[in-house]
């Protein structure tokens, strides 16, 4: 049994419509004549609204893969499809929140809101609605004018996250959204991203270091084997919505939670002990 | 009061060196034609304040500086930028700027003289040679260092490649642009005064050629002083232009 039969099998219908599809994906970068295997192979089928988040030990080839997905580097074999189609190359169907900052640093606040909406040609005023909107929805709307040098490293990430969500893409694919937050900011934005995916039932393929984050947010936590990686388990989080905050204290939030948290380890001390 | 302070604490070396200056020629140590004060360097150089003299040659030694400038900028930008994008064209002019930025352009002029004769077009062809270099340097570097994400997030947004090259290849290059602009100037100013006294009829450098014969210390560092304003003044409105249009750093 492979993986996506997994995912595919956990989905409470069965036979929903499968919003990102990945076929035996390989990614063998080539440096200096140097082969480094990122990704041995990675299988995956994500139905249409299912939050679904990647979490794996850190060099194992997360942004990698979410690179591929997105359509920025090439794969070194197998397939990527979206909605129905194989992609090769970004699209705007596919709305990409980097794990780095990616705002551009000579326009202002505002204006990196905008600019994807602009390159879509919206009306000015739905452009002004939606960059007002979202710019209060992560709390700095009064940063507006401000270049994106004059703030914190977790300020840019919820304008990029903001920047993001109003462009509104099918799909979300977020790498490591909230790492540079404070944990109670993060926790915040956890919720309001919670709220936003349960709203609009977008589907989100999210990467992230932080178990009790994956466990919140998702339908479906895939946990990759180290370095070059594979999908070592795909763990489906049954816990009832929406979640409030306090979730992460019951039983099974925290039984999940563990289980994570060993399959990790299990990766690591191995890294470890080879690493010595 | 403490803005004065500040002032002087700014520049404390250059206060330094008008004083040890001043002690030297004070000490009797030298004869007063070879290091004159700086009360009489600066009595010279009010003098030749008011002249046209001094006016109209600044003006084409500026009209030189800038017009050498300007090609430098038109050509070497594009020049720069196209080597960056196209791996063929930079394989073609790659050896030209490797083996030609540690060649002294400038001991071509002789031949840009035979060539473009002895006015402006010599002068202005070598300040052209000289600031080329680095300003395709500086431009192909900043556009290969453009961050990657930036335009991965332009075509994640769905932008063309006329939008990604305008809106986020170009802004991203500029500050590079810009200190490469910064490195060919003052080589332009002093390219100038250097053409100019090799063989000028007008010009800054020639008046201090013109002057430095008649054996008279002051008058030449007089004009020594004009050009070290002149260089200050361009650098102030280049970096006035580059804060203008990079405003981000
Ligand atoms: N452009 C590249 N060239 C060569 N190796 C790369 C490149 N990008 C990433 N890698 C390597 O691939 C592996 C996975 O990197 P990455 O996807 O960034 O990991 P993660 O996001 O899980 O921390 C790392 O070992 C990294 O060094
Ligand atoms: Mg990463």
């Amino acid at each position: 049994m492979t993986e996506n039969e997994i995912a595919a099998g956990g989905s409470p219908l069965g036979k929903e419509k499968s919003a990102i599809k990945i076929n035996k994906v390989r990614k063998v970068f080539t440096r200096n004549d140097e082969e480094i295997e990122a990704i041995k192979e990675v299988n995956l089928d994500i139905k249409e609204g299912e939050f679904v988040s990647v979490v794996g030990p850190s060099g194992c080839g997360k942004s990698t893969f979410l690179h591929i997905v997105g359509g920025f580097i090439d794969k070194t074999s197998g397939e990527v499809i979206v909605n129905g189609k194989e992609v090769n190359k970004p699209g705007p169907d596919r709305g990409m929140m980097f794990q780095e900052s990616t705002l551009y640093p000579w326009l202002k606040v505002d204006r990196n809101v905008a600019w994807g909406l602009e390159v879509q040609k919206l009306p000015k005023k739905e452009i002004k609605e939606r960059v007002e909107y979202f710019l209060k929805l992560v709390g700095l709307w009064e940063f507006k004018n401000n270049l994106p040098s004059e703030l914190s490293g977790g300020m840019k990430q919820r304008v990029s996250l903001a920047k993001v969500l109003a462009f509104n893409p099918e799909v979300l694919l977020m790498d490591e959204p909230f790492g540079a937050l404070d944990s109670q900011t993060r926790e915040m934005m956890q919720a309001e991203l919670q709220r936003i995916w349960s709203e609009s039932r977008k589907s989100v393929l999210f990467v992230t270091h932080d178990i009790e984050e994956a466990v919140f947010l998702s339908d479906y936590v895939v946990v990759l084997s180290k370095r070059p990686s594979t999908v070592k388990e795909v763990i489906k989080i049954d816990l009832p919505r929406p979640r409030e905050i306090s979730i992460r204290k019951s039983y099974d939030f925290v039984d999940y939670r563990n289980k994570i948290w060993d399959l990790l380890h299990e990766e690591q001390n191995v890294k470890q002990l080879r690493g010595v | 009061m403490s803005s004065i302070w500040q002032l002087i604490k700014k520049y404390q070396s250059l206060i330094l060196v008008v004083v040890v200056w001043q002690l030297m020629a004070l000490s009797g140590l030298f004869s007063e034609q070879l290091f004159p004060g700086i009360e009489k360097i600066a009595i010279v150089f009010l003098e030749l304040l008011p002249t046209s003299d001094l006016w109209s040659n600044i003006g084409i030694t500026l009209y030189r500086i800038l017009a050498g400038f300007a090609l430098a900028a038109i050509v070497g930008v594009p020049l720069g930028i196209a080597m960056s994008r196209s791996r063929t064209f930079d394989n073609i002019m790659q050896p030209i700027f490797t083996f030609g930025y540690p060649v002294p352009r400038v001991a071509l002029y002789p031949i840009f003289v035979l060539i473009f004769g002895i006015g402006s077009g010599s002068k202005i062809f070598t300040i052209f040679l000289e600031c080329i270099f680095p300003i395709v340097v500086n431009t192909y570097y900043g556009a290969k260092r453009v961050n990657i994400l930036y335009i991965w997030s332009g075509q994640n947004m769905g932008a063309d490649k006329r939008k990604l090259f305008w809106r986020v290849f170009l802004p991203g290059a500029m500050p590079s642009i810009f200190t490469g602009f910064r490195i060919a100037l003052p080589i332009g100013v002093v390219i100038a005064v250097l053409t100019e006294m090799i063989s000028s009829s007008n010009g800054i450098g020639y008046l201090l050629t013109y002057l430095s014969a008649s054996l008279s210390q002051s008058q030449v560092l007089a004009v020594v002083v004009y050009i070290s304003l002149i260089g200050y003044a361009l650098d102030r409105l280049l970096l006035y232009v580059r804060n203008r249009f990079v405003y981000w750093s």
